[in-house]
């Protein structure tokens, strides 16, 4: 259910993208000039232009954006004029190639907004997708919200803290059998990393784990008198409750990178593009 | 002047009052306006500071001061008066008493509290560390004093007679009982000392005697007010009044004898020295009139032009119910924080939907109210009108013009208006008896008239819920009607064994009203969604009043046909829908006027909001996004997230306590801050959602675009903190709705894919009802 | 036994230290983590059970519990006995033994220094953001900017510029190459991929064996291909129209490039498209109001009617060389323009169905067997007699059963071997014919071969020479009459006539000599435009020239314009109406282009004097 109407629900912008893309195809299609079809006939030039234009106003999105104290309309309507100009934009150039294609830097800057167009898509994927699970992650592990002015992660590291602390003083109750196992889940329990770690979010490897296996293993084993045995549920309770946790923080911060990834092909891309449309168009008019 | 004189003083420093302040505490010099007359100097300024100018001072003047004199009794009548004392007696003609309110520091009264482990007061907390101290009382100093002990890494014991700490300030109950969840602190409830023992104090709780080790005991639970005192010298207290009567220049009922400052009513510093200045001047036979005399005068203006002062004081007193209670003297207090307008026939006084929280009165002429084209009633001479705005916190009702022939209105600010009703019984009751009156006259129709409702008026009484008490319960037999005056309720009706609430009612409504019509169950529970204060009417009243009121019983009868055509016209949407109103309420969206909310399906946590928000406001956001309520129930398809940020709620907590009375609410409806803000941190403290933080305004370095391409400078909308100076203040940051941005909030309009709204409850509930 | 236990903590980030006595009383007191141990020291590396506390003669005595052991001064000990100011350690918790006081019998400090500051969280906190484990995207956006400029912009040019003919390069006399191995420089690199990459497009056929020399039409880089650069192949371009009377056409500063396109590939860069042309032919008044051609929209729906250059009469001038008259005319196939060639020339008779006969039987001719595609290919190469016609229509005088080949066109000649054939006879004698004088009628005893007298004509002149003076002059005489009837049969009627007109004239002597009048084929009809036979030459001639039907040699045969328009219509999917597949933009005959053209082809014409002696000299 959704509250907000979302950057995608744009009504103007999809019709415009539509629109866009139906006229150049139209044009394609209908303007047969004897050269064939490329990207020196008058349609040619028309679809390049568009096609330019287009791409510097939708770079140009990486400063509007942060206009913050601009008042110039709502980001959101700048987005969904990005999407759907962009993915209009996909048959524009193509068309403007005429799918002419041969080892040139006019090649090259297709194949880089092509790439920065699907990166594109991808991201709207993950940007329509993601946010629900993430959200969810987090609220389905939030037990109480303690305090107010705190957000569910920084509840549920607190959590984390917490159970750590618990983790030291209940050993003041237990026997040095129990200790190798609390500290591997004091000392190791990682969360994040490298890259990798980050996006696979897995907790095959987590310390926790292991050291509520461990000390189930222990309990197993052993015999211990009754206030022993209480204070080693509560134990086995909060190693269960901080391995699920450190696994909740590990999804959270792999959707959180999911949901960025994207852009780190879409922007440093962008610029190599607009700097090789400069570069083609450059070529083409001034090298005739 | 050379008058003979001596200054009497109980403990062994002047001003002793002050000196017990917090350390450090900033003082106020307010009222700014009123102009100060003495020979010791006044100036806002550190407690310290103050404390040593005025020492200086009275050594400069060479007062003559005896110290650790206490006063026990005043023998003789004016022009003879004996004064016994702890220590020998002393002669005068005149007594002027200037002891304050505070009166002599309450003690426990146990063995063993005079060894050494017990102390009255605490300078600075950080003068403990890893010690176990006791903390005795339960009051707003008990409980600052106990955390702020705690989180200096001491033991902390926080001793409380009751079972809850109810007599406090909402920030710091709020505070309290975190910092007793967190276990930074212990409490002891229902627990009376009772005897202190070497390095530990003995508590009497409900499970017995309870030794609690203390390497201090700090009490703090008050003082004994100086009533008794004052009635063994003559004072005499009116009806349920809290100061002695005096006259205006301010001799008590006994001659001779003059009460100043805080025990003739006046708490203010500044009031205090004036007033000591006007008594002396008269004491010496050369009366002044009151500072503010000239400032009243300027005030009127026309009204009150070759008129002495006095004449339209009492005109205005006679003249207006509200005032009809006070004495000249609290009604110059008032008039000086108010403002008079005098305005020719048909000029508007106020605008429908501006945020005005101001309350007006008439002083002569009338005014007309349209409250709908058709609907418009007078407000007659003697009359107030823009309650509304000021008990409920609502914006302006309806449009307001003098009425023909003009009128002259006395406009009292919110705090102003809010301390006469608290002070004064007789205000109260004219003012709910208005609001009542008006509001069967919007419910049933204009033209009743007062009398038609004489036994309601009488009857009626004034009920106060707390949070989330039932004022009435679905089924129950409906045995009355309730005008909510201030908070606001949820309506909330059994849907499959559980409660979900179907409808939101803001202040100024009237709920359980089909009780007045027809006999009816209760078809839904109502309750309170915060504190709620209302009028409650009885039914048994109100029935008895339509068989003698033909006219009132067929315009009931009206109402009932039309009410039983347009039943259940309420959209009560669905019942996931309905949870989600019932976690907004929760979360306290039923006292807001205008709150954000995120759409957490929508959001992708890129924090622009956030940024934007500091980007438009000096670096420095007034939001957290990530913190706040969120509403995400398991196998609920509904993410809302209602992020940390001012609500601008109808009655602001954080106005509740401003010294310099810097937070305001502007006519767009935002509640501010203006630059006299001191940093003093109370409204921090006061707000209930955190919404409000005190910061310095830090630098911006670098461009956007320098920062787009090279990374020098600060990336937008996050900047370094500043550190605070002397030039650049910790001030208190909040949001202010963008009001002076064009195209509104900035929060809303940076977020790219729309996730976040800011609106009020209303819409809210609006947009919920209409999500699919 | 008692212990008076001090507790001192110091207060982090100060000096504050906080003091707290505790008496404990007991035989023996545990020191460990357990809170069950009388001495608790809460640190998690501390054992469960650490150590123990035992107090004997006021001497503390400390032994461990656990490997962990204690540490004195001495190192890590299992026992150690403490006496007043002796002080242990184990782990961050310190023991100091003083003298028993108050009733104690012992007193020990406890000293615990600060733990470590590193909370557990900090442990636990990885890389959690891309920003901390990724480069920046701005440093990525300006690495791959940079790097598109250096591979793609400053790479190329580097290499493009050292080209030979670019600034960077070797120089290269490009006019000299151009004229000598006809333009292509084979000797020049290959472009690298590098350059390529600035390519917008492969090279037009026609240019194909230039694509090695960039600097050939790129003269300087970033700078549009100049028309020098084109004229140094094209000089002799000729203009489109009079600049004089139509200035239009001259188009200034308007270079070859904005026509001719490179880099699209195809067969040539000539623009096709009809609305080049149409821009001004479709109201062509506009822009000359001298011009009297009509308006074309295009061939399908508005073009004038084919103008055919028709040949009215055949005239001879004074060098004898035969010179048409020659008047374009509309084609109208109500009343169809006619032709005087001079000829004969029925192409029904000879495309008759079952053959014509020949001198070697019935054969069926074609139109192939006569017209031939010329060595260009474009237009039909000259009908020749001897080839074309001799086969059937053999040149040659037979008499007494004799072939005597005819040369074509030569009329003395002809009258020559006749006369030649007839003296001969004389000299052979023994000639029946009544006409004849006795000396021809006379038998010769020595008798020479009518061949052999033919073949060697001074014996034959030499036999005349020796007759009785009588006897020449009846011979001669006798010999000229016969050749005369001859003649007359084969210009009149036999030979000559089928195919020519020919006439008798008198000679200076005065003497009536048989002429062929003069006779020309129009090679041409359609000067204006530009008509190729290959394309074509799948369809059936007769499809265009109905030369079947035609019985005259009046005849014009060339095709209504409807024909074309058969196939030749606007439409997709058929020969297509280009203007340019007829007419060329360039009209031959016309002045140069441009000066620049006019002076170049001059240097040209020189050079190509120059060239063969300069490799003489060699």
């Amino acid at each position: 259910m959704y509250v907000q109407t979302g950057f995608l629900e744009s009504r103007f912008w999809f019709w415009a993208g539509i629109l866009l893309s139906v006229a150049a195809l139209a044009a394609f299609i209908f303007y047969d000039p004897p050269g064939g079809r490329d990207g020196s006939t008058i349609v040619g030039y028309g679809l390049g232009g568009l096609s330019a234009l287009i791409v510097v106003y939708l770079a140009w999105l990486g400063v509007r954006k942060r206009r913050f104290s601009s008042s110039t309309g709502r980001r959101r309507n700048v987005v969904s004029a990005h999407v759907y100009l962009g993915l209009a934009l996909l048959v524009t150039a193509t068309l403007h190639t005429g799918f002419e294609f041969e080892w040139s830097v006019h090649t090259l800057g297709y194949v880089l907004l092509l790439i920065v167009v699907l990166s594109g898509i991808w991201g709207i994927t993950v940007y329509s997708g993601l946010p629900e699970k993430m959200s969810r992650n987090l609220s389905d592990m939030i037990v109480e919200k303690k305090r107010f002015d705190m957000s569910e992660l920084e509840q549920l590291e607190v959590d984390l803290e917490e159970v750590d602390g618990r983790l030291e003083r209940i050993l003041q109750f237990l026997p040095d059998d129990f200790r190798p196992a609390i500290r591997l889940s004091l000392d190791k329990t990682k969360i994040g990393g490298g890259l990798f770690s980050i996006l696979s979010g897995s907790s095959k490897r987590c310390a926790t784990a292991k050291a509520e296996t461990q000390v189930r293993g222990l309990i197993d084993s052993g015999s211990y008198d009754e206030d022993v045995r209480k204070r080693l549920t509560d134990l086995v309770a909060d190693l269960a409750r901080k391995r699920e946790v450190a696994a909740c923080l590990r999804r959270d911060a792999r959707y959180r990178a999911m949901l960025k990834i994207w852009l780190w092909f879409h922007v440093p891309l962008t610029a190599a593009l607009v700097v090789t449309l400069i570069a083609h168009v450059t070529l083409v008019f001034f090298y005739w | 002047m050379g008058l003979d004189h001596i200054l009497l003083e109980r403990s062994d420093a002047l001003s002793n009052t002050i000196s017990k302040y917090q350390k450090g505490k900033y003082i106020m010099a307010t009222p700014d306006a009123l102009p100060l007359r003495a020979e010791v100097h006044f100036e806002p300024d550190t407690r310290e500071q103050l404390l040593e100018n005025w020492t200086n001072r009275v050594n400069e003047l060479g007062v003559n001061v005896r110290y650790n004199c206490e006063v026990t009794g005043i023998e003789g009548e004016k022009g003879n008066f004996t004064i016994q004392t702890n220590g020998e007696e002393v002669q005068a003609e005149t007594v002027v008493v200037a002891i304050g309110l505070q009166g002599n520091i309450r003690k426990m009264g146990v063995p063993g509290e005079d060894d050494g482990l017990v102390t009255y007061q605490l300078d600075d907390p950080k003068d403990y560390w890893d010690k176990d101290i006791v903390v005795v009382g339960a009051g707003d100093a008990a409980i600052e004093n106990a955390v702020a002990l705690a989180q200096n890494e001491n033991r902390v014991t926080i001793v409380n007679r009751k079972r809850d700490f109810a007599r406090v300030k909402a920030g710091n109950r709020s505070l309290i009982m975190t910092s007793i969840k967190d276990e930074l602190l212990a409490c002891a409830y229902n627990a009376n000392p009772a005897r202190v023992e070497k390095g530990a104090i003995v508590l009497d709780t409900p499970e017995g005697e309870q030794i609690v080790r203390a390497d201090k005991v700090i009490v703090r639970i008050g003082a004994i007010a100086p009533r008794k005192f004052i009635e063994t010298i003559g004072g005499v207290f009116d009806e349920g009044a809290d100061f002695p009567r005096v006259t205006e220049s301010y001799e008590s009922d006994r001659e001779g004898i003059y009460y100043v400052g805080a025990l003739a009513g006046y708490p203010l510093i500044k009031h205090c020295i004036n007033q000591g200045y006007e008594v002396v001047q008269t004491i010496a036979g050369q009366p002044v009139e009151g500072a503010d005399i000239p400032m009243l005068q300027e005030k009127f203006g026309s009204f009150a032009t070759g008129r002495p002062m006095q004449e339209v004081l009492e005109e205005v007193r006679s003249a207006v119910g509200l005032f009809n209670g006070l004495t000249v003297l609290q009604l110059r207090e008032f008039l000086l924080e108010a403002d008079v307008h005098t305005l020719s026939a048909g000029h508007q006084v106020i605008q429908k939907g501006d945020a005005g929280d101001s309350l007006f009165t008439i002083v002569r002429g009338d005014v007309d109210i349209a409250v709908t084209k058709d609907i418009r009633f007078k407000v007659p001479q003697s009359e107030f009108f823009g309650e509304m705005g000021l008990v409920m916190g609502r914006r302006r009702t309806a449009d307001t013009f003098a009425g023909s022939g003009g009128c002259t209105v006395i406009e009292i600010p919110r705090n102003a208006a809010l301390k006469l009703i608290a002070s004064s019984a007789a205000a109260r009751k004219t003012m709910n008896d208005t609001i009542l009156l008006r509001k069967m006259q919007t419910f049933l129709s204009p033209d009743l008239s007062k009398e038609d409702l004489a036994e309601v008026m009488d009857t009626y009484e004034n009920v106060r819920f707390h949070r989330g008490e039932a004022l009435m319960e679905e089924g129950a037999e409906a045995d009355a009607a309730y005008i909510i005056q201030s908070g606001s309720t949820a309506v909330l009706k059994d849907i499959s064994g559980q409660d979900v609430v179907i409808n939101y009612l803001p202040a100024g409504s009237l709920v359980g009203e089909t009780a007045l019509l027809n006999n009816a169950p209760r078809n839904a529970t109502v309750r309170a969604a915060i504190g709620v204060e209302a009028i409650k009417i009885n039914k048994a009243v109100f029935t008895q009043l339509l068989e003698r009121n033909p006219k009132v019983q067929a315009l009931v009868q009206k109402m009932a046909a039309d009410r039983a055509a347009g039943a259940g016209a309420r959209g009560t949407g669905t019942d996931r829908k309905t949870r989600i109103v019932d976690f907004l309420m929760q979360n306290g969206i039923g006292e807001a006027t205008n709150a954000i909310a995120i759409d957490n399906k929508l959001c992708v946590r890129c924090d622009y909001c956030e940024k934007a928000c500091a980007e438009t406001h000096d670096g420095i956001p007034r939001m957290n996004r990530a913190a706040g309520p969120t509403y995400a129930p398991k196998g609920s398809s509904a993410r809302i997230h209602i992020p940390i940020s001012c609500r601008h709620c109808e009655h602001p907590h954080c106005m509740a306590d401003c010294p310099p009375n810097a937070l305001y609410r502007s006519p767009g409806g935002a509640v501010m801050v203006n630059d006299t803000c001191i940093g003093c941190g109370n409204c921090v403290r006061n707000c209930p959602y955190d919404a409000i933080h005190l910061s310095a305004r830090p630098k911006k370095r670098g461009f956007l675009l320098t920062w787009l391409l090279f990374g020098f400078g600060d990336s937008p909308g996050q900047r370094k903190p500043a550190k605070k100076s002397k030039e650049n203040k910790e001030m208190a940051r909040k949001c202010d709705l963008c009001e002076d941005v064009r195209g509104g909030p900035a929060c809303v309009r940076a977020c790219p894919t729309g996730a976040i709204v800011r609106i009020g409850p209303e819409g809210l509930m609006q947009k919920i009802r209409e999500a699919v | 036994m008692k212990l008076l236990l001090v507790t001192l903590r110091k207060r982090a980030g100060s000096d504050d230290v906080s003091r707290r006595e505790t008496i404990l009383d007991g035989a023996e007191f545990k020191v460990g983590r357990a809170v069950s141990s009388e001495i608790n020291l809460s640190d998690i590396d501390i054992d469960y059970h650490h150590a123990t506390v035992r107090i004997d003669g006021g001497q503390v005595r400390m032994s461990a519990e656990s490997e962990g052991g204690i540490s004195a001064q001495s190192g890590r000990v299992n026992e150690a006995n403490l006496s007043a100011g002796g002080s242990v350690a184990i782990g961050r918790y310190t023991f100091t033994a003083e003298p028993g006081r108050d009733g104690a019998d012992a007193v020990m400090v406890l000293e615990e220094a600060p733990a470590a500051p590193v909370a557990s969280g900090a442990k636990r906190k990885g890389k959690r953001d891309l920003e901390q484990v990724l480069p920046s995207r701005r440093l990525l956006g300006w690495v791959f900017s940079l790097a598109v400029i250096g591979i793609f912009v400053v790479w190329p040019m580097t290499d493009v510029l050292q080209r030979p003919g670019m600034p960077g390069g070797p120089a290269v006399n490009t006019s000299e190459i151009k004229l000598v191995d006809g333009m292509a420089r084979k000797d020049l690199p290959k472009p690298s991929p590098m350059e390529i990459a600035w390519s917008s497009g492969p090279l037009s056929d026609v240019h194909k064996l230039i694509e090695n020399d960039c600097a050939a039409c790129h003269v300087s880089p970033f700078e549009m291909t100049a028309d020098n650069a084109c004229l140094s192949c094209h000089a002799n371009t000729q203009n489109h129209a009079d600049v004089q009377t139509h200035p239009a056409v001259s188009l200034d500063n308007t270079r070859c490039g904005s026509c001719h396109k490179e880099h699209n590939g195809g067969a040539s860069p000539v623009e096709t498209a009809i609305t080049e042309c149409t821009n001004c032919h479709q109201d062509i008044k506009t822009v000359s109001a001298k011009s009297e051609l009509e308006n074309i929209t295009s061939f399908e729906t508005q073009h004038p009617i084919f103008q055919l250059a028709v040949i009215t009469g055949v005239e001879q001038d004074e060098s004898g060389e035969p010179m048409a008259s020659v008047s374009r005319t509309r084609f109208n196939p109500d009343q169809p323009p006619v032709e005087k060639s001079g000829l004969k020339f029925p192409h029904s008779k000879h495309l008759v169905e079952g053959g014509m006969k020949s001198p070697n039987g019935r054969v069926q001719l074609q139109c192939a067997s006569c017209h031939q595609l010329e060595a260009g290919g474009a237009l039909m190469r000259p009908i020749d007699m001897e080839r074309d016609c001799g086969g059937c229509h053999r040149m040659e005088f037979d008499a007494a059963g004799l072939k005597r080949p005819l040369p074509h066109a030569e009329e003395d000649e002809i009258a020559r071997v006749i006369e030649t054939y007839f003296l001969a006879a004389a000299m052979e004698g023994g000639v029946t014919s009544a006409a004849a004088p006795p000396a021809v009628k006379r038998k010769r005893k020595k008798r020479i071969t009518l061949e052999e007298l033919e073949q060697q004509q001074q014996q034959t002149q030499q036999a005349v020479a020796q007759l009785s003076d009588s006897d020449r002059g009846l011979t001669i005489e006798w010999a000229r009459k016969e050749t005369l009837v001859q003649m007359d049969a084969l210009f009149g009627v036999r030979l000559c006539g089928t195919c020519h007109e020919a006439q008798k004239f008198p000679d200076e002597k005065g003497e009536e000599r048989w002429k062929v009048l003069p006779a020309v084929l129009q090679r041409h009809w359609m000067p204006k435009a530009r008509f190729d036979h290959t394309p074509h030459l799948s369809m059936d001639c007769t499809g265009c020239h109905n030369a079947p039907e035609s019985a005259k040699s009046e005849d014009v045969l060339m095709p209504a314009m409807d024909v074309c328009r058969d196939c030749h219509v606007d439409a997709q999917q058929t020969a297509g109406a280009d203007c340019v597949s007829c007419h060329e933009y360039h009209v031959p005959g016309r002045e140069p282009m441009s000066p620049a053209h006019a002076e170049l082809y001059q240097a040209r014409a020189d050079a190509r004097q120059r060239a063969p002696k300069t490799v003489a000299q060699k």
